[in-house]
């Protein structure tokens, strides 16, 4: 499991990708192409969200928040 | 290959006629029809005329050992007839699906079997909710099981 492949997320497309909260937990979204990233090996996402947490990506309540806020 | 032609494969991997740019029939020696793709469709995704059936998606995950999405975008009509489907393709990890009030995820293959929903299905499916889709069930089809519903709650009975 390497999270290097992913650091697009909070470097060169930080301002894209954000996390947005559900029920569930974060989900990973990009708010500029309006899709989202599913991570199916669970332990991955919890270390990709940790490190957008941690380098400041954007967080939204609603989907629509961040769709709304490009 | 572009449109218009068609081809064999070596062996026994079948016989593939071109239907659009991207999009073939493959023709398979046991009867089967399935379709096929000149490139995996990743996140840009790649438009089908109709809907694909279960065995067909099944078949596409097998080839490439990729989970694969397939996604509804409502068109105009009553009901949101009139749409489109695109299938997507992702890594063994992970798939890119368009999430807004128009799309619907009709279903996506689980690579490894896994025949119920995960945590990240049922976060998918809340974060469509959110968008305002007026989807509320999806279908899980875990290869060499059978197709399960599940709703943003867990898998429906």
């Amino acid at each position: 499991m390497n999270i290097s492949e992913y650091t697009y997320l909070w470097t060169t497309k930080k301002d894209e990708f954000v996390l947005v909260n559900t029920e569930y937990g974060y989900g990973i979204v990009n708010k500029k192409e309006q899709t989202v990233l599913s991570i199916s090996d669970e332990e991955l996402e919890k270390q990709l969200i940790n490190k957008m947490l941690e380098e400041g990506n954007k967080v939204y309540e609603n989907i629509l928040d961040a769709y709304a806020d490009v | 290959m572009s449109k218009g032609i068609s081809g064999l494969f070596k062996g026994t991997r079948g016989f593939l006629h071109a239907l659009a740019e991207d999009v073939f029939d493959r023709f398979m020696p046991n009867g089967d029809k399935n379709i096929d793709f000149s490139r995996l469709p990743g996140s840009t995704g790649i438009q089908v005329k109709k809907r694909l059936t279960d065995k067909q998606m099944t078949f596409l995950t097998n080839e490439y050992g990729v989970e694969f999405a397939q996604v509804y975008e409502r068109g105009p009509g009553k009901n949101g007839r009139g749409g489109k489907y695109t299938i997507y393709s992702g890594t063994v990890n992970s798939v890119t699906i368009p999430v807004n009030r128009n799309t619907v995820l009709i279903n996506h293959t689980h690579p490894g079997g896994t025949a119920s929903p995960s945590e990240k299905d049922l976060k998918l499916m809340a974060l469509i909710k959110q968008a305002g889709s007026p989807q509320r069930t999806s279908a899980i089809i875990p290869i060499g099981k059978e197709t399960i519903k599940f709703t943003s709650k867990g898998k429906k009975r």
